[in-house]
């Protein structure tokens, strides 16, 4: 097997003469002309072994044995030590003790040269196996380390290099990965599944909240109370309140200044824009036209999140969202929704709603993260009650707590708490489920809509609308949760 | 050939340790004439100088190169200058590094000759 050795003497005559002697028996051969260049080259290069002169201007033979001898990477290479040993034994004896494995006479013999070459070279080897032997041995015992210490993934293992062996411990590194493969696939596979179900909980239940938002609003319209001014004390309550609950949960509005865009842009989008605009358009379009216009909320996240590549398309989820979209539909053509004869120009205006609503749940996306869910929509709500306050004032739709009396208070409460509760609900959808799955609050919160009116106002929940909640879960399923990434880390629970 | 200056023998030992091919011999042999002078040059500052570990450490390279080349009288030489370095013994060097000059000075000028006419006529390669 061809070597790579390293020849260093300061003449350039007895280094050309023992490097053409190592090409002789087949190596291959490097010069150095004195210890330091030695040095420099084992540093860079790989030598199987190093034949080595003593007597050396500057760092000697000596120097380059001490300085292999204290560094981990040189000091398993084998030196011999190349000596005129009629007058230099004592400088044998000194180099051996230093670490030198052998030594050769100046003028040696091709066969002893061949001998002692071959020899050292064989334990080299063999010392070589050992250690990779050893390293591969280590490595698996750290990867084991790492499946105990709790949650680990594939790579975290790195013991690709171990399971390419051809003897029983590349087997074991085999068997090894891929039961750790296979338990960190299935844990994915779990994760994704408690994903899904713990999502559509959440929307269920932020839809649920959310949907009591239009019964409320038909009754403020029965009292004749302004929409805007209880939009103002609404949005007052949800963030009084979700500054309480955020204190509760240990959270302090940490805002920082590159926060603040977030949360400007924000309240505008939802807080003004939103809800200006319902305020607005309900009085010319149909509520429940808005409600089937408002389903489309699902396609429009769709399609934002896949053009800014917040998350990933495809057919499944986009036949999912389809479902949900036409269960909704035909709940709300059943109940004779869209038959009043509105104008196209206000129909196009409601589009508005859904786009608004797209843009906050990708605004959601990037919320900041270290800042708890419900002081975050408490920011919002507070700021979006600041912008909005001037504009109800000046438009005289202003109202006060002698308006109304109490009932207009008790709408304005309930309509505040759900509001607050239902965002801080989204929020958490959205980082848990991603933004195309809580884009389907909009099927949850028109069904939930339609259960409330019948709860509140007397309305009657058509057959029709059970079909189409199966149908909606059906959707869930088929949009499922954005799946966890790389970072997912499974568990194997092991008994001490 | 002067026999009492370049031992063939030695010379064949050497083209057998580096594989056989007379071009690499030819090519040692280059080595040896450019690095001899330039050895004993080193040993004639060193003298000067009274630098002794400078000239024991020529004396030990170029003793070895000699021998190699079968410049028996040379190497012979170098080995008794290497030793005295060592035990520290003579004051008087420069006249014994004159004499290596001029043995190293016959040895490069036979060597020389034997690449000139090749070593297969001079026999080394017998």
């Amino acid at each position: 097997m061809t070597a790579s050795i390293l020849v260093v003497d300061d003449s350039r005559t007895s280094a050309t003469k023992l490097a053409k002697a190592v090409i002789a028996l087949g190596h291959r051969a490097a010069k150095a002309s004195d210890g330091g260049e030695a040095l420099r080259r084992l540093g860079e290069e790989e030598f199987d072994a190093v034949l080595l002169d003593i007597v050396m201007p500057g760092l000697d033979g000596y120097g380059v044995l001490e300085a292999m001898g204290s560094d981990d990477a040189l000091s398993e290479i084998p030196v011999i030590v190349v000596s005129s040993l009629d007058d230099e034994t004592a400088s044998v004896v000194r180099a051996i003790e230093l670490g030198a494995v052998d030594f050769l006479p100046k003028d040696f013999e091709p066969p002893i040269l061949n001998a002692r070459m071959e020899a050292v070279l064989a334990a080299k080897r063999l010392r070589d196996r050992e250690l990779t032997y050893f390293r591969d041995v280590d490595r698996l015992i750290k990867a084991a380390h790492i499946i105990e210490a709790g949650a680990f993934r594939p790579t975290e293992l790195a013991i690709e290099d171990v399971s390419t062996r051809s003897d029983s411990l590349g087997r074991l590194a085999i068997v090894f990965q891929s039961l750790a493969q296979e338990v960190y696939v299935r844990e994915k596979r779990f994760d994704q599944t408690a994903r899904t179900l713990r999502g559509t909980i959440l929307v269920l239940i932020a839809g649920l909240i959310f949907g009591i938002v239009p019964a409320l609003g038909r009754m403020t319209a029965a009292l004749e109370v302004p929409s805007l001014g209880v939009v103002v004390w609404a949005n007052s309550v949800a963030a009084v309140a979700c500054f309480g609950i955020g204190i509760v949960r240990g959270g302090r509005p940490k805002i920082r200044k590159r926060h603040l865009g977030f949360f400007l842009i924000w309240a505008l989008v939802l807080g003004c824009f939103y809800q200006i605009a319902t305020v607005t358009i309900a009085s010319h379009v149909e509520a429940s036209m808005i409600a089937l216009i408002g389903s489309s909320r699902g396609f429009m996240v769709f399609a934002l999140a896949a053009l800014i590549a917040v998350e990933r398309p495809s057919l499944q989820r986009l036949l999912g969202l389809g479902i949900g979209f036409v269960a909704v539909s035909a709940v709300l053509f059943g109940q004779g929704g869209g038959s009043a004869a509105d104008s196209i120009l206000w129909l196009g205006a409601a589009l508005l709603l859904p786009m608004l609503l797209a843009i906050h749940t990708i605004l959601m996306t990037w919320r900041p993260r270290e800042i708890d869910a419900f002081m975050t929509v408490g920011i919002m709500m507070a700021l979006s009650t600041v912008m909005l306050a001037p504009v109800a004032i000046a438009t005289d739709t202003m109202i006060w707590p002698s308006a109304g009396g109490g009932r207009v208070g008790m709408i304005i409460l309930v309509l505040g708490l759900a509001s607050g509760v239902a965002v801080a609900l989204a929020l958490h959808i959205v980082a848990e489920a991603g933004a195309v799955f809580a884009g389907q609050i909009a099927y949850s919160q028109t069904l939930a809509g339609i259960a409330w009116g019948m709860l509140l106002l007397n309305e009657i929940l058509p057959l029709i609308a059970w079909l189409a909640f199966g149908l909606v879960l059906v959707g869930f399923w088929l949009v499922q949760p954005k799946k966890a990434g790389e970072e997912f880390s499974a568990t194997i629970p092991i008994g001490r | 050939m002067n026999a009492s200056v370049i031992d063939i023998d030695a010379l064949r030992r050497l083209l057998a340790v580096i594989g056989g091919d007379t071009e690499d011999l030819d090519e040692l042999l280059r080595d040896f004439q450019s690095e001899a002078p330039e050895l004993v040059d080193r040993m004639q500052l060193a003298s000067r100088l009274g630098d002794i570990d400078a000239l024991r450490i020529a004396a030990h390279t170029l003793k070895s190169n000699a021998r190699d080349f079968g410049a028996v009288e040379l190497s012979a030489l170098c080995a008794t200058m290497e030793q005295e370095c060592r035990d520290n013994r003579g004051s008087e060097h420069g006249e014994k590094v004159d004499e290596i000059a001029v043995q190293m000075a016959l040895a490069v000028q036979e060597l020389s000759k034997l690449v000139e006419v090749g070593l297969n006529a001079s026999g080394a390669t017998d």
